[in-house]
């Protein structure tokens, strides 16, 4: 199946990522679509002609349609508020991205969140992100 | 999950473009030969963010092309055994259904399906929950739990489970 053996042992569930990606920077997918939306205005912007490579329009309407906060500041506030927490990076990327209703859930759906926090600590952090959640 | 990653790669130019406009023609070779591409190390690359830095050019003997290391940071999308993630369904069929998270493709087995869920063709094939209420269709918005990567040298393909706690649909499709 795999390539190599490094594939056989990635395992999210235990934050084992690879040697590439376990200090890699992770991104949120209300991120993604920042970040994506200001590359392709400036990639029009020299060229009004500029196609997106299928894959990145993918991308984009995907980041788009799961994105936890299509305000920039939010975003932003997000991150910082979640850097006092001491996640991993996939973990931060994970628990906005799915936006978990209570500690149970945050654990089921990342279980390495279950090993460092207790119930209401997950709690909290929880409470707090949910500040932000985007009014519609 | 997305993550942003500093890479780098050879880029080899023809002669004629040795001269001013070098580095912006360099760079865009570098968004057009990486992005849309997918690596089994690397996921895939969906676009190219800033260049950080541009080695020396080295001539090739024989065809005086030059090649230059580009060092650059770029968006990719590596899934991972284990991750929980929000996808769209794509088609629906009687071994089970297939969804997309963004260039993702990933299947979800029927027996990977809760099993109070049957499905039916009428209409548009579709799962249904036995109470009716719940319905996996094109369209659906569906958060599943990667139960397996194939990563091949130039493709990745993900296997899925929404056969847990928590996991299922959570979006009925988009009018």
């Amino acid at each position: 199946m795999a390539d190599g053996p490094v594939e056989e042992e990635e395992n999210a569930a235990e934050l084992k990522l690879g040697k590439v990606f376990q200090e890699a920077q992770a991104f949120t997918n209300s991120e993604v679509a920042l970040l994506l939306r200001q590359y392709v205005d400036s990639k029009k912007q020299v060229d009004p002609n500029y196609q997106l490579t299928p894959m990145l329009k993918k991308t984009q309407q995907y980041v788009e349609t799961f994105s936890y906060t299509k305000n920039p500041d939010a975003a932003e506030n997000i991150r910082t508020m979640l850097d006092k927490y001491q996640l991993s990076a996939f973990e931060i990327g994970a628990v906005v991205n799915l936006a978990p209703n209570d500690a149970e859930e945050a654990k089921f759906l990342i279980p390495s969140l279950g090993n460092q926090w207790s119930d209401e600590e997950l709690q909290t952090m929880l409470a707090d992100l949910a500040t932000y959640k985007k009014f519609e | 999950m997305f993550f942003v990653l500093e890479l780098d790669k050879e880029i080899e130019l023809p002669p004629r473009f040795f001269g001013p406009r070098l580095r912006e023609t360099l760079e865009q070779k570098l968004h057009s030969e990486v992005e849309g591409t997918c690596s089994g190390a690397y996921g895939f690359i969906i676009c190219v963010v800033s260049t950080e830095s541009v080695s020396k050019g080295i001539i090739r003997e024989g065809t005086g092309s030059a090649s230059f290391n580009v060092k650059y940071k770029c968006v990719v999308f590596r899934p991972f055994r284990g991750e929980v993630l929000d996808a769209v369904v794509t088609q629906v069929n009687k071994v089970g259904f297939f969804a997309e998270a963004g260039p993702l493709q990933i299947f979800v087995s029927s027996h990977l399906i809760p099993e109070d869920f049957e499905l039916t063709t009428a209409d548009e094939p579709s799962f249904v929950s036995a109470d009716g209420e719940v319905r996996i269709q094109l369209g659906s918005e569906v958060r599943l739990r990667v139960v397996g990567t194939r990563i091949d040298a130039s493709d990745i393909f993900c296997v899925g489970t929404i056969k847990e706690d928590y996991l299922g649909v959570i979006g009925d499709p988009q009018a």
